[in-house]
């Protein structure tokens, strides 16, 4: 437990003394800014205040682009970058358990991501600072929402990053997997397809604009991201201990 | 200590490592030598746990690195060719850090950190980021992060590359003291006279199989058994020839040189070596010189490394 | 040892094979109805369906489809933009897939799409014979079905000529949803049966009745039209509404004992029925204590360009504190707040009638209205300015069967029942139903989808906009220099 918490800490520091980590948060801040500042001047938003939560954390297009793209952009140093400098040696052969090195990376991530969703939570609080009534209620669910796709996406990015040295196949390869985990079962759930109810069951849009943006929590949305998030991590810990088992 | 027996590592039809096996027990020392793509460093990832084996098992105080892993690699400080530390860090904030993930308390881990950065001369670069220091000091930083849970056995990859000569010296004092402090010491290195100057026992490997595990003592006088001998006569006529070839033995015959007057022989032993110089008193010529070719442990390790074909 | 190497790799790919195999057991095992649970966080608390329409769901017949068409075809609505569309869907789906999870497996949801298949989208509209404008459908395996037209489910404002575009202001899809449901499981659900043959407006025009009857079965009850109370249909509510003729003999007998019964009776007779049949009617009443007084409820409305005798002085805007909040028919609208709007009314009266009966004033006009007898439409010197009764309510204090409670309802006006005008009425009247039903405790189902507009100055939008693209992002980077800048030193 004490490997788990200084490597915990340790990655949470590097992420924070990491100037790239900032210049990445200033970009996600920016983007989501300028998608604000869009939807406030929007005819639908001016009608209807309370659908502002509904595109910052659920249909908002700029944020479905942004978000696959971004945890991998985080994950990518937590093992590729590490495998390219040559510290994973160090690391690796320090009396600690590959799962503590698995989970306290990934901790370390989700720590920092909250930073990112605080920025966008800080755009609805300078908005109520102009004396604009919004529904709470609905922002801190879609903010709830946003959390949990977060935390899936952070497991792809950090699976995608223990595959080796190559910073671009950890930064595309995670961004392609949330793509995929984001489209490709809104693709299959049609009217008609034989997939329908898998892709049903797999679609995050949809667990996100009939859930939690509308105020519904459902138990299935909330055991789905954790539960995928952990086969992620499963899986990177197995690439990680298969090192060793496999010679 | 540090056991490997018949270590063997694979990368598809490449044999990186053969069947290696030796020991090195607490308070020794042992080099291990070779060229570049010897296997040096493979089979110092193996011993350090990063990298299994193929065949083979290792143990270091007993505990087997595939069985029990966790417990191996707290008894072992591994300094890893060309060390590298996480550039954003700070020498002291990484030192700490790896204290704490070496299991150390937080108190220990400061006090540990005060100990070898004052005994690496890294005093003055704890403030300072890794990737602001120099060669030199990063491989102190490396030394130091090995150190710091002061594990009983150490294994150094190429620790000297980037020292200067100062800093190689009093490296080598330090490992010496760590030795005197009843650590086991496996180093690698390709440059002999480091190995010379240092280690207690070589272990020479190429192209991954163990060409000679000794100590250094019997390796200097398997030299000077191999030596040749060179002698200087005023026979520039080469009128000795005949008689020299009818006293050498078949095998010896092979090494004769001859030049104006000087001879180079290569006797069968130090016995037929001294039965030469008699032999040569007795015979009707003035030797002016007669010298033993002693061959450093350098060219040893260049004629066992050349004997096997890549 | 290449078999050791099999042996490990194949281990991997068992162990990643196995992880993803207990993941989609796990989820498959959660994703099943039975299995979920769902919380509405909302700060309305009616972002899903009601605990009383996830039962009636759940109660629905295995292989019920709710079949939702999705496509804008009201080209009123889409006027000057499309307000009103993307939300009521995006509403309706939301509920409509809560529905799904909470009938626990009961109801299967086909949501037929604007861009998705031509070909399922006439497929699924000839297989159940799907009229324009009708939205959602909810098909049991047998012969019940249930059809949905989006204004039965939403109301909107209409485009205004200034370029105003239509807006969403309420919508009931989660009682419909229930109420259908409670119709569809119920053998024999309640059926009310409207009176056509005293010279009431059409019941099959849109500016007649049709509306109200649409209403009548929205709220889950089945209608059928009788010329008369006397008759051999069978029903349970009778609703009688815009009568201009006196009762003949058997209808009179009829709906005299149909009073004395104590069934339910829903009664609505505006300022111009005739003097015969109110007279009936007060008669028939008079042990509940109701009864209908003359004129007609004008209130002077500050409204620019009203003239005198111009009939928004008897349009009557009726606020949620001018509801009963202590009447279940009208209890939740009171406590929501909901404004409702009457047209051409009279005034009623509380009074008399047997102790047996408890009488509630369901509806009161403002205290500035005055009954209106000589038809100059100003308070003269004989009509005084008080609050009226609209509709009132009685019940029995005793009864022994459940539609046998003397509940009645009456109201004095027939406009507000008929054509345009309902919908300012609909939740009064959708409640009053319901509690005629016997459906104390549901409420009125309409939930308001007003919206909020955003509304800030141009200057604090310039600001906003500085401080979200330029404040925050540049905060963060200077963060980033500075921490670059003092890890270098």
């Amino acid at each position: 437990m004490r490997a788990f918490r200084a490597l915990f800490m340790r990655e949470v520091w590097s992420l924070c003394v990491s100037p790239f980590s900032f210049v990445l948060l200033g970009f996600w801040y920016l983007l989501n800014g300028i998608f604000f500042t869009y939807l406030l001047s929007s005819e639908t938003i001016r009608a209807d205040v309370d659908g502002l939560p509904q595109y910052m954390f659920g249909s908002g297009v700029l944020v479905w682009l942004l978000l696959p793209a971004f945890p991998p952009l985080l994950t990518l140093r937590l093992f590729a970058e590490e495998h390219r400098l040559g510290t994973l040696e160090p690391l690796l052969t320090a009396p600690v358990r590959d799962i503590e090195v698995v989970l306290a990376k990934y901790l370390a991530a989700c720590v920092f991501f909250l930073a990112f969703w605080a920025g966008v939570l800080a755009l609805f609080i300078v908005l109520a600072s102009f004396n604009v009534a919004l529904d709470w209620s609905l922002i801190f669910s879609g903010f709830y929402g946003s959390l949990m796709i977060s935390l899936l996406f952070l497991a792809t990015g950090l699976w995608a990053s223990a595959w080796g040295g190559n910073l671009l196949f950890a930064a595309a390869g995670g961004t392609a997997i949330n793509f995929l985990l984001l489209f490709v079962p809104v693709l299959f759930d049609q009217q008609g397809n034989p997939l329908q109810g898998l892709a049903h069951a797999m679609n995050i849009p949809d667990m996100v604009d009939r859930g939690f943006t509308v105020g519904l929590l459902d138990s299935y949305a909330l055991a789905y991201f954790p539960l995928v998030a952990g086969l992620f991590l499963f899986l990177t810990w197995v690439r990680l201990v298969s090192r060793r088992w496999v010679p | 200590m540090i056991e490997a027996e018949a270590l063997t590592k694979r990368y598809g039809p490449l044999t990186a490592v053969d069947e290696l096996s030796f020991q090195v027990e607490p308070g020794e020392i042992l080099g291990f030598l070779g060229p570049n793509g010897a296997g040096k460093s493979t089979s110092l990832r193996i011993l350090s746990g990063y990298l299994p084996p193929t065949s083979g098992r290792a143990r270091i105080d007993g505990c087997d690195l595939q069985d029990a892993s966790l417990e191996a690699r707290k008894r072992i400080g591994y300094l890893p060719e060309n060390f590298i530390a996480p550039p954003e860090l700070r020498v002291g904030e990484y030192l700490r850090f790896r204290g704490r993930l070496k299991g150390l308390k937080s108190a220990e881990a400061n006090r540990r950190v005060q100990e070898v950065v004052a005994a690496l001369g890294l005093g003055n670069r704890v403030r300072q980021p890794f990737s602001a220091l120099s060669k030199g000091y990063r491989q102190r930083v490396g030394l130091a992060d090995a150190l710091l849970a002061n594990p009983p056995a150490l294994l150094l990859d190429e620790p000297f590359g980037g020292l200067d000569p100062v800093q190689r010296q009093d490296f080598r004092d330090f490992l010496r003291e760590l030795a005197q402090d009843g650590k086991a010491i496996l180093f690698s290195s390709h440059v002999l006279p480091e190995v010379e100057e240092i280690a207690d026992r070589v272990l020479i490997i190429h192209h991954g199989k163990t060409r000679a595990d000794s100590e250094l003592t019997r390796l200097q006088e398997r030299a000077l058994n191999e030596a040749p001998v060179q002698f200087r006569t005023s026979d520039v006529e080469g009128k000795l020839l005949g008689d020299l070839k009818a006293f050498l033995h078949e095998t010896e015959n092979l090494s004769l040189e001859q030049s104006a007057g000087t001879y180079r022989v290569l006797p069968e032993n130090a016995a037929r070596r001294q039965a030469l110089f008699r032999w040569l008193a007795t015979q009707p010529v003035e030797v002016l010189e007669f010298r033993t070719l002693t061959p450093t442990l350098d060219d040893l390790f260049r004629s066992m490394t050349e004997e096997v074909p890549a | 040892m290449s078999s050791r190497r099999m042996r490990l790799g194949l281990l991997t790919l068992l162990a990643a094979a196995a992880g993803t195999s207990v993941v989609i057991i796990t989820l498959s095992v959660l994703v099943r109805p039975e299995a979920r649970v769902r919380w509405d966080v909302s700060s309305h608390g009616q972002a899903g369906v009601s605990e009383r329409t996830a039962e009636a769901l759940s109660s629905l017949p295995e292989g019920t489809r709710a079949i939702a068409f999705l496509r804008p075809e009201d080209a009123r609505l889409t006027f000057n933009g499309n307000l009103v569309y993307p939300r009521a869907f995006a509403r309706l789906r939301s509920l409509l897939e809560d529905a799904r999870i909470r009938a626990r497996g009961k109801l299967e949801l086909i949501v037929l799409e604007e861009f998705g298949s031509p070909v399922d989208w006439t497929r699924w509209e000839t297989d159940l014979e799907r009229e324009p404008l009708e939205v959602l459908i909810l098909d049991t395996p047998g012969e019940g079905r249930r059809k949905f037209i989006f204004n039965e489910l939403f109301t909107s404002t209409d485009p205004t000529p200034d370029g105003q575009p239509a807006r969403l202001v309420q919508e009931r899809v989660d009682s419909a949803l229930g109420d259908a449901a409670i119709r569809l499981v119920t053998s024999k659900p309640v059926r009310a049966g409207i009176v056509n043959g005293y010279g009431q407006p059409r019941t099959n025009a849109e500016r007649g009745l049709r509306p109200l009857i649409r209403l009548i079965r929205s709220e889950g009850l089945d209608t059928v039209e009788v010329t008369g109370p006397d008759t051999k249909e069978e029903f349970d509510l009778l609703v009688v509404a815009g009568q201009t003729a006196p009762f003949q003999q058997g209808d009179l007998v009829a709906a005299e004992s149909w009073i004395s019964a104590g069934k339910p009776l829903f009664l609505a007779l505006g300022p111009t029925a005739p003097v015969e049949v109110v007279q009936q009617w007060n008669q028939l009443l008079a042990p509940a204590g109701l009864r209908f007084d003359t004129g007609l409820v004008c209130e002077a409305r500050p409204r620019a360009g009203a003239l005198p005798g111009n009939s928004t002085v008897a349009t009557l805007d009726i606020s949620s504190s001018q509801l009963s909040g202590q009447h279940p028919a009208t209890q939740v609208l009171a406590e929501s707040g909901r404004a409702q709007g009457l047209l051409a009314a009279r005034p009623l009266a509380l009074e008399g009638g047997s102790n047996n009966y408890l009488r509630t004033s369901l509806i009161l006009s403002s205290a500035d209205a005055w009954a209106d007898h000589d038809r100059d439409y100003a308070p003269s010197p004989g009509e005084a300015r008080k609050s009226f009764p609209l509709a009132a309510a009685a019940e029995l204090w005793q009864s022994e069967q459940p539609l046998q409670t003397g509940r009645t309802v009456t109201l004095g006006s027939v406009a507000s029942l008929t054509g345009p005008q309902l919908p300012f009425a609909q939740e009064f009247v959708s409640g009053s139903l319901r509690w005629l039903a016997g459906q104390d405790a549901a409420p009125s189902g309409l939930v308001s989808l007003t919206s909020l507009p955003l509304r800030i100055e141009r200057a604090d939008q310039v600001r906003i906009t500085n401080l979200v693209t330029l404040g925050l992002p540049g905060f963060t980077l200077l963060l980033a220099l500075m921490v670059y800048w003092r890890r270098r030193r």
